[in-house]
């Protein structure tokens, strides 16, 4: 009895692992299919109407929560409440932090022509890391989630 | 306005030094004491402008959105909120025979607006007459108040005729979304739109009784308001002059107007000269 219900104890652990990777790997290709389009929204409005960029970045409504934490994170860094680099402490933000902290220290400093290359530049690389994410949701998310269901079922097949 | 462009250490010397209500200009230059200009003449403050502070100061004057300005900095200028000014002092970038941008920035000269409401009563009952407006040309050098009146003006006719105002750096009416923040009247505000084809479209869209607009410089600025004078329109407007040199270079090229109003820095607004003219 007591190996049925051990067993059953390293089933929701294996499981709950999973669970927790596959999320993981979904919240972080949602953030970065959010932030790509963000990179976009700047884009456009930066070159249509001219927008200032507090103005821009009020406006943008994202779609994840991650996202609109790092909105109003920005909005505090904007306002000399925050340092930039505290801006991106997100759990699903690795090596990426280093290319946002860079993009967003030099946004809006520029000339028009340069700061429109610099946008371009960056609506390439967060549309490059959203297919990247992507990739990581079937990639890793899944397969991490069916190893730790197998695994799992394997060892309380064991033990029973 | 000031407090968020300048760093605190530069604006509490100079709120310590003066009467901020008092303040015409702030001139920063890079390793140089910071000079003020205003209602009690010049005053240099012991704190001197340094290079970082200076290029802040556009990031803030800017909304840290320098690319928005883009057009203004061509021009050697930002217009900020509140009719601020800042003038830019820099290394000009030239491509294909035009100023692209201005590089590594020495120098900043702000102006504050000053809004003085009744300062152009006297000058509104030569302006209008039997229920008519004459082309005006408002005329002194720099710095004597010619905005200030210009706005005065604006907010005095408003009342009874259609006044528009071509407000190419925000400097009359201090539009802040959508809303003059200084006191125009009635007056319907066209801000940042170039001369070039201000008039034209303004004319044709919005049909004004009246046109003011600030600072006229160039042979063709003084073209285009020829053709604006022909359609009908009533215009009032200044330029940086004084009495002698206008008479000899200017009064030529301007004679079209009616009225000629000349404005000198002792005390600032004081009105120097009105000169009419009935054209037949």
């Amino acid at each position: 009895m007591n190996s049925i219900v051990f067993a059953g104890c390293i089933m929701l652990i294996s499981s709950y692992i999973g669970i927790y990777f596959k999320l993981y790997y979904k919240k972080r290709n949602a953030l970065f299919c959010d932030l790509s389009n963000f990179a976009k929204f700047i884009n456009q409005r930066i070159k249509s109407t001219h927008d200032l960029i507090p103005e821009v970045i009020a406006s943008f409504h994202p779609n994840s929560e991650e996202l609109s934490k790092i909105c109003n994170n920005l909005n505090d860094y904007k306002n000399k409440k925050c340092e930039l680099s505290t801006v991106f402490d997100s759990k699903y933000i690795k090596s990426e932090k280093d290319l946002l902290i860079n993009y967003f220290e030099k946004l809006g400093k520029n000339d028009f022509e340069n700061e429109i290359r610099l946008s371009d530049e960056f609506v390439a690389e967060t549309a490059e890391i959203q297919t990247l994410t992507n990739f990581e949701v079937k990639q890793k998310g899944e397969l991490i989630f069916k190893l730790c269901i197998m695994g799992g079922l394997l060892v309380s097949i064991l033990i029973v | 306005m000031l407090n968020e462009i300048l760093p605190t250490e530069y604006f509490d010397a100079i709120s310590k030094n003066c009467n901020l209500s008092e303040l015409y200009e702030i001139r920063l230059q890079n390793d140089k004491y910071i000079q003020l200009y205003g209602r009690f003449g010049k005053k240099v403050l012991n704190v001197k402008a340094d290079e970082n502070e200076i290029k802040h100061c556009i990031e803030r004057a800017t909304c840290e959105s320098i690319y928005a300005y883009n057009h203004q900095i061509q021009k050697g200028y930002i217009a900020c909120c509140d009719g601020i000014r800042i003038g830019l002092v820099g290394e000009a970038v030239i491509e294909n025979n035009s100023v692209k941008t201005i590089k590594n920035i020495s120098g900043l000269v702000i102006r504050i607006p000053h809004e003085i409401i009744g300062c152009a009563e006297y000058i509104i009952s030569k302006i209008r007459s039997n229920d008519e407006i004459k082309n005006s040309l408002i005329i002194s050098p720099p710095g004597c108040g010619k905005t200030t009146v210009l706005r005065d003006i604006a907010r005095l006719l408003s009342d009874k005729f259609n006044v528009l105002i071509i407000d190419e750096k925000n400097e009359i009416s201090a539009t802040v979304n959508g809303r003059a923040k200084l006191d125009v009247g009635n007056s319907l505000v066209m801000l940042y739109h170039p001369r070039e084809s201000g008039y034209e479209t303004v004319i044709r869209n919005t049909a004004p009784d009246c046109i003011i607009t600030d600072e006229i410089y160039s042979d063709e600025d003084i073209k285009r308001l020829a053709v604006a004078i022909k359609s009908g329109v009533k215009i009032i407007t200044s330029i940086h002059s004084d009495e002698k040199q206008f008479d000899k270079l200017l009064y030529p090229k301007l004679s079209f107007f009616d009225l000629y109003v000349f404005l000198s820095k002792n005390p600032v607004g004081n009105i120097s000269a009105v000169r009419s003219y009935e054209h037949e």
